[in-house]
């Protein structure tokens, strides 16, 4: 297949770019440089369109959302890890003033604290917290673990049937065994990152309001069509009945990218009132519900000459993304620099939390801490300088100089 | 408003402080008013009768306003639910993030951790109330100029601030622009061009 060139041809597909990876070649000139004077918009300051409206606070949010006959709702969650639910008594949550319904969210077993039990919605705030208080749960509780050390135990309480750790990813370039044979130095060292939360300015937030058999609602998303999607599968109705508005949003950082069970809530609740409902999460609910960047424990062998060429390079990753998996944070390592054998083995390690979510560039942050750590402690065990180490090792093509050729790298500029 | 609470309760001092949403504010104030270990105080004769409503009324951007309070009420609840002035951010609700900020007496305060019953009488200044008809305030204005927001929602409790810092100090340096406004965070990331339009909003105000 003819190469075609990305400067040349502005019209290669992406599609094409993702079915034929070598279709597209490196830059091979400069385009002519017009100067930045002569350009209409780059380079030249914009106003956002939107601006006045934030500056003023007109701006409106989905947490600042009201409107008529709006009810608001909260959510009763789990307080244990790990329980049996057996059972849960509406009656007097129902019967407080000012509720208009309530709902049971849960049956089963509950695996980390926080899951949703039940919600009620009320006429504000407040009754839906006090209504929260009356709601009778009975759990059998059961032993949990949150530790990601405690969960790779032979006795630890199993999150998933398959087992607590498994893996979830692997790759091999070369023969990392002759790589470390041909090796004059080996060095390894362990880095661990830990969990972050995205703690969004806007804690997550729904309202939603039915007109007939169709659904609208403003969500504080970052995508309004996977809402969309969601919502039509977790109602069992067509998409075509669903709308989803975002016009502001405080932060979502990788937070809201997809349906939060949440905003189901606030749909089922506006459909059995008949009156728009909202429901926004405090700061507490955002800390411990709503996902965060998972944490890695990253240890790295690299075998290397005497002059810091990398022969080989082993990625061993512990990853821990609550009842979900982690991130693969092999990326940098496999990539970066280059390097003939390779070879990475990742594993999840499920614990009894909330499970983890997309967190600004997923693994990347992880894989790049921990790579880079280690190639500053190499260059000092070389008695190298790390800058050097790296320029030794530059590859202008990802997958260690085998893959496809970097837009705009820059290292060997430094 | 729908309002379904009217039965009278009594309220003791205790439980009315307890009723503030958690911070370090309000446990501060809660163990200064209550003795070192609020938890270890019993209910009995010691106990207070605060209110169940009462009637109060204070001056929000220079309009008289009047409502029934409720014991536990903050002011940030007044503005938002009741007065609609949501403007003014609910981002920690628990006097920590600065995004609540208004001025009251020409003071920032964090409204989320200011009972209503505290402002009555006062004067309240919110993000609503800054410009004059369709002209900006100069801190608003250079927001827009410096493209100091990212998400826009920490933005107003910014501006409060800054107008705050402006209004003592009119050519603050660097550093007293960053303490000016570290009571205020913004997860955006978004500080330097935070700070970049607090010094061209003092440049503008000086030269009038
Ligand atoms: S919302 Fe009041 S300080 Fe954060
Ligand atoms: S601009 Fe998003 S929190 Fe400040």
């Amino acid at each position: 297949m003819k190469k075609k060139h990305l400067i040349e041809d502005p019209h290669l597909e992406y599609m094409e770019l993702a079915q034929n990876p070598g279709s597209q070649t490196a830059a091979s000139q400069q385009p002519s440089a017009q100067p930045a004077a002569e350009f209409k918009h780059i380079g030249k300051y914009t106003p956002r369109i939107d601006g006045k409206k934030i500056v003023t606070g007109t701006a409106q949010f989905t947490q600042d959302l009201y409107v008529d006959g709006m009810l608001q709702a909260k959510i009763l969650r789990s307080p244990h890890a790990c329980a049996d639910l057996v059972s849960i008594d509406l009656s007097q949550a129902l019967s407080y003033p000012g509720v208009k319904a309530a709902l049971k969210l849960k049956e089963g077993r509950i695996k980390w604290a926080g899951e949703q039990i039940a919600a009620v919605a009320a006429v504000d705030e407040k009754t839906a917290e006090e209504a929260l208080k009356l709601i009778k749960v009975e759990y059998k509780v059961l032993p949990h673990v949150v530790s990601e050390e405690k969960a790779m135990e032979q006795a630890a309480p199993l999150i998933q049937d398959q087992g607590n750790v498994q893996k979830s990813n692997e790759y091999n370039r070369g023969d990392i065994e002759k790589g470390f044979k041909e090796a004059d130095i080996v060095f390894e060292q362990t880095y661990k990152t830990s969990w972050e939360v995205h703690q969004t300015a806007e804690t997550h937030s729904s309202l939603a309001k039915w007109d007939g058999d169709n659904l609208t609602v403003w969500d504080s998303t970052q995508a309004v069509q996977s809402v969309r999607d969601g919502l039509a599968r977790a109602l069992s109705i067509p998409a075509s009945r669903v709308k989803v508005i975002k016009h502001y949003m405080g932060g979502g950082f990788g937070s809201k990218l997809g349906l939060n069970d949440h905003t189901v809530v606030a749909a089922r609740l506006a459909r059995e009132t008949g009156r728009p409902v909202k429901v926004v999460l405090t700061r507490q609910e955002n800390s411990y519900c709503v996902g965060y960047r998972p944490s890695a424990r990253m240890t790295i062998k690299a075998g290397v000459k005497k002059d810091g060429t990398l022969v080989a390079l082993h990625f061993k990753n512990y990853n821990c993304g609550g009842i979900g998996r982690g991130d693969r944070c092999a990326e940098p390592t496999t990539d970066v620099y280059r390097c003939p054998n390779v070879k990475v083995e990742e594993y999840s390690v499920f614990v009894n939390t909330c499970g983890s979510r997309a967190t600004r560039a997923p693994g990347h942050t992880q894989g790049t801490f921990g790579l880079e750590g280690f190639m500053e402690e190499l260059a000092a065990r070389l008695g190298m300088d790390p800058l050097e180490l790296r320029r030794k090792n530059y590859s202008a093509k990802e997958k260690g100089d085998t893959g496809n050729p970097y837009s705009t790298k820059g290292l060997d500029q430094c | 408003m729908e309002n379904s609470r009217k039965k009278k309760k009594t309220v003791t001092r205790r439980a009315f402080l307890q009723s503030l949403s958690g911070g370090a504010v309000g446990a501060g104030v809660a163990s200064r008013v209550l003795g070192k270990e609020p938890r270890s105080i019993q209910s009995g004769p010691g106990e207070m009768e605060v209110f169940s409503s009462k009637r109060i009324a204070l001056t929000v951007n220079g309009k008289k306003v009047g409502f029934e309070t409720e014991p536990g009420e903050t002011l940030l609840q007044v503005l938002r639910d009741r007065l609609r002035l949501t403007g003014t951010k609910r981002t920690c609700n628990r006097g920590e993030c600065g995004g609540c900020t208004v001025l009251l007496d020409g003071k920032p305060v964090y409204s989320c951790h200011i009972l209503a019953i505290q402002a009555e009488g006062k004067d309240i200044l919110t993000i609503e109330g800054l410009a004059s008809g369709d002209k900006l305030h100069p801190v608003q204005q250079a927001f827009i100029d410096k493209d100091s927001y990212q998400c826009g929602f920490c933005t107003p409790g910014f501006i409060m601030s800054s107008v705050a810092l402006l209004d003592k100090n009119k050519q603050p340096s660097l550093d007293e622009i960053k303490a000016g406004l570290s009571g205020n965070l913004c997860r955006c990331g978004n500080y330097q061009k935070i700070h970049a339009a607090v010094a061209a909003a003092a440049d503008a105000m000086r030269r009038g």
